[in-house]
């Protein structure tokens, strides 16, 4: 259990957007997932079934909650690499960054969820769908809608400013040629 | 299954993505082991539904019934099923003995590729697979194989032994896994999560990296130019070093000089 107590924490967390509820809910759902043992499928990954389990319970406790949290950065001067190349840069990526995360939390409740669980929580396609109880090409239509809006959010925030987040478009582009 | 993982960022706004969640203010993992335990301990008979009928008797039954109906939940489900729970949830007060099944290999929840051999990992690398470190280990236990995005990911899986304790309660003492394409400073910075951290060392004097703190994730870029990440599978200390164009990785509960020794013992078997 503890190899997946880390992650059904954060998974919580993309629901919530509060640590202690997020707590909350993983702790109620390994309750529940020992209860609901009969119903695991012989064979069947048991990440997915389990994260299911903490997302409907996170997202019960939201909505009895009745609002909707946004998720956050850590402090700045946490997050800055010691690796960036100057101030003004970090302080570009800080920024970006912070763009990126306002648009990801403007994004339909849905459509965040997808984009938490591919690329924050690094869960693949499958995944996805059975945690959120969606069919596959549902998580695809999503997450293509998601990444349309992000794109034109960033385009209209932040124009035609070159990415300094990090090195990968460099390195995307070198590689290409 | 084949796309278990993360599919590789096609665009930088996805691999932005990504490197954003590396900075968002996670939640400190908690543990949350011992506060399951009580609750279970004090709720063995926790059910959804109309309570049923037995709920009314003597409060000496219920824990015993509410036993019952867990182990009987347990007997009718398969070996890996019970395997699952076992390992997973760590059922309180339950021991559950079973012989494990010819066909599941060691290794397989780790969800790296499906079961093969080392004869077939080498024919599908087309010869450039990296053997195990036999002199130094023996044969693994399991090999396993991930075709991806016209690139082969091997796996070497070691049980647990006097040398290769366990980690955390995976089942697993040693897991070597490799990939096709190469990785940089940036990349292993950026994708380090809160409480990791790396540290610079070398492999017959080549760059490596030696990762602790329960790391999540790393990124490296296939030879195709695109990037792809790894989650790390056992939560444990990783040493990531390249041969001829490959990323290598060793997760376990060695220390560094140790990792170092199996990493050596498999380049020089280049």
């Amino acid at each position: 259990m503890s190899r997946y107590q880390g992650l059904a924490v954060r998974t919580a967390w993309v629901v919530t957007g509060s640590a202690a509820e997020a707590e909350d809910a993983a702790q109620e759902a390994f309750v529940k997932a020992y209860f609901a043992l009969g119903r695991f499928r012989t064979g069947a990954p048991f990440r997915p079934w389990l994260l299911q389990i903490v997302v409907n319970e996170a997202r019960n406790r939201r909505k009895s909650a009745g609002r909707r949290t946004n998720l956050t950065l850590r402090a700045a001067a946490q997050h800055r690499a010691e690796s960036e190349p100057s101030p003004e840069v970090a302080l570009l990526a800080t920024e970006r960054q912070q763009v990126l995360l306002d648009a990801v939390n403007r994004l339909r409740e849905e459509e965040r969820l997808v984009v938490a669980c591919r690329y924050f929580l690094g869960l693949s396609e499958a995944e996805t769908a059975e945690t959120l109880g969606c069919p596959r090409g549902t998580v695809k239509s999503r997450l293509s809608r998601a990444l349309d809006r992000l794109r034109n959010e960033l385009s209209i925030t932040l124009g035609d400013r070159a990415d300094p987040l990090d090195d990968t478009t460099e390195l995307e582009q070198t590689a290409h040629g | 299954m084949a796309d278990r993982r993360p599919d590789t960022p096609a665009d930088p706004l996805e691999a932005d993505l990504i490197v954003l969640g590396q900075q968002l203010d996670w939640p400190a993992e908690p543990a949350l082991l011992p506060a399951i335990h009580e609750r279970l301990a004090s709720q063995p008979a926790q059910r959804t539904g109309p309570a049923p009928w037995w709920s009314r008797r003597s409060r000496l039954v219920l824990p015993a019934a509410a036993a019952m109906i867990v182990v009987a939940l347990i007997l009718t489900i398969s070996d890996s099923t019970r395997s699952t729970v076992a390992d997973r949830l760590g059922l309180p007060g339950i021991s559950i003995s079973h012989e494990p099944t010819a066909t599941v290999s060691p290794g397989h929840e780790l969800e790296i590729g499906e079961p093969s051999s080392l004869e077939a990992a080498r024919t599908q690398t087309n010869g450039t697979l990296v053997p195990p470190p036999v002199a130094l280990l023996g044969e693994p236990a399991s090999v396993f194989v991930l075709e991806r995005a016209g690139t082969v990911q091997v796996s070497y899986v070691y049980l647990p032994s006097a040398d290769l304790p366990e980690v955390s309660d995976t089942g697993v003492g040693l897991l070597i896994s490799q990939f096709d394409g190469t990785t940089t400073d940036s990349f292993i910075q950026k994708q380090l999560g809160p409480g990791s951290s790396v540290e610079y060392t070398e492999v017959n004097g080549q760059r490596a990296f030696w990762l602790t703190g329960a790391p999540h994730v790393f990124a490296y870029e296939r030879p195709d130019g695109n990037i792809d990440q790894e989650t790390i599978r056992l939560a444990a200390n990783v040493l990531i070093w390249e041969i001829d164009g490959k990323t290598l990785r060793i997760e376990s509960s060695l220390d560094l000089s140790t990792a170092t020794r199996l990493a050596e013992a498999m380049s020089a078997a280049r």
